[in-house]
């Protein structure tokens, strides 16, 4: 695959990174258009950044409950309202799921953070898990309830290096898209390193591809 | 955890079981992150309990806080429960915080603490950083046993630090959370230097990398009362065994 096939299914993120000024947000977007990425994924308090790249051909996805997800399921809902009170920077927003409480047993928890964090808002709502750390029986019910909801996709980890979780891209985007059948997208998130890291995710089933602007693949 | 029973004077036992039950009282200790299960509070609960002493504050996700409140329900001392907000990197919009805010205190946690904007901080917007402490400390200072503001000092330089810092007085913070843990650990050099610039000014609260007792004896002696460290129970143990060669119960 050329460069160009592989941009078309990366989304550039800083998101997981502790740094973050409004400097590097602003090059996070040159670094995007400067390797023909059109979607981003910021945070909340990027926000402002994201604003004034509204039209440059950049489309942003915004953070909610990340990394740990564990805020309840209003309270996504209502970050979700107060990033569209703020101006309204996502053009799609990327909540992290309460994996652990949800593999607690909870599913009824999951499904009304899906609920309401889609209905809320009328622009695409993709969930993070961590793939890694759960059962294929917990991704059918995970796959399953988004494509109930109507979420946009699926999102295989945090890719916040921080947490020792167990993160295997290429089998994660295998898994998924057992599950996820046709009908939602696959993003997959992971400390890629090599383009043929992000071609064997691909070919493993994912629709999309984060990378940390910090990798070495997005040249500047 | 010590085995008291071990130790044939039990006037000694007792002694050191209350410096011990007091150390641990200066520490926080518990379980949070994205993939922590019922069963791993329930496991960590139970190593609290063995202890028969109260940390703290039991550090908690919001989610947990119904189930921890009953796990300590016939337990033999009062267990503060104490929760992040925006943790750990202080991400969410302030409205956000606030939101989360009034839900914790609708839940009677009873000790927080709020990672400040670091893109903010990291982008030299002090008066920015000041309106969201303010915000904060007025609405639900009094409201909590603590509301600490945490800084990632780690990342920052002594410029950064003391800036944000008069941030922070300006704003009427008491207490300041150094680092979050998650990675980034507290130093001796970071407390210094707000001891140092703000003298008896702020309760500072070490968080990150605490792994030795000498540490904790070390943050204690510059004035910190309120420690976070993953290894609370580890250290309490070094310290009863210290306690007990000292007094002659080894």
């Amino acid at each position: 695959m050329g460069w160009g096939q592989i941009a078309e299914k990366v989304i550039l993120t800083n998101v997981p990174n502790y740094y973050i000024s409004d400097e590097n947000c602003e090059n996070l977007y040159y670094k995007a258009m400067a390797n023909q990425i059109d979607r981003v994924f910021i945070s909340p308090t990027s926000a402002a950044v994201g604003k004034k790249f509204k039209d440059r051909g950049v489309k942003t996805a915004v953070s909610i409950a990340y990394p740990a997800g564990c805020a309840d399921p209003e309270l996504k809902a209502m970050e979700i309202k107060n990033c569209e009170n703020e101006g309204g920077a996502a053009d799609m927003y990327f909540v992290t799921a309460a994996v652990g409480y949800f593999m607690s047993g909870h599913e009824d928890n999951l499904q009304k953070e899906m609920t309401q964090c889609v209905e809320v808002v009328n622009k695409p709502v993709y969930f993070i898990i961590e793939a890694g750390e759960m059962s294929d029986r917990h991704l059918r019910i995970v796959c399953n309830m988004a494509k109930k909801t109507k979420a946009a996709g699926i999102i295989s980890s945090t890719a916040f290096m921080p947490y020792e979780i167990c993160r295997e891209p290429a089998e994660d985007a295998r898994r998924l898209r057992q599950y996820a059948e046709g009908s939602l997208e696959i993003i997959v998130s992971g400390a890629f390193t090599a383009i043929e890291e992000i071609e064997h995710v691909i070919v493993n089933g994912a629709d999309t591809v984060i990378i940390n602007e910090s990798s070495k693949i997005v040249r500047v | 955890m010590f085995d008291f029973s071990s130790v044939r004077d039990r006037e000694i036992a007792d002694k050191v079981f209350q410096e011990a039950k007091h150390f641990l009282s200066l520490c926080h200790f518990g379980l949070q992150g994205i993939t922590r299960t019922e069963d791993d509070v329930r496991e960590i609960v139970a190593k609290l309990k063995e202890t028969k002493m109260a940390p703290l504050a039991f550090d908690t996700e919001m989610q947990f806080v119904p189930l921890v409140r009953e796990l300590f329900t016939d337990y033999c001392c009062d267990v503060k429960l104490h929760c992040a907000v925006s943790y750990p990197m202080g991400r969410y919009t302030l409205q956000t915080k606030m939101d989360t805010l009034a839900k914790l205190r609708r839940m009677k946690v009873d000790d927080v603490c709020i990672c400040l904007d670091w893109q903010a901080i990291f982008s030299g917007r002090y008066k920015d950083i000041e309106t969201e402490a303010r915000t904060i400390v007025e609405e639900y200072q009094d409201d909590f046993y603590r509301v600490a503001l945490v800084i990632p000092a780690t990342l920052m330089s002594d410029t950064q630090i003391i800036e944000t810092c008069k941030a922070l007085d300006s704003a009427g913070t008491v207490s300041v959370k150094v680092n979050p843990g998650a990675k980034l650990g507290v130093s001796f050099e970071e407390v210094a230097l707000i001891k140092r610039v703000f003298p008896n000014r702020f309760d500072v609260h070490p968080s990150g990398n605490i792994r030795t007792l000498a540490e904790v004896l070390r943050y204690r002696e510059m004035g910190c009362n309120n420690i976070h460290t993953a290894a609370a129970l580890e250290i309490t143990n070094a310290f009863i065994e210290k306690r007990l060669n000292e007094y002659g119960g080894i």
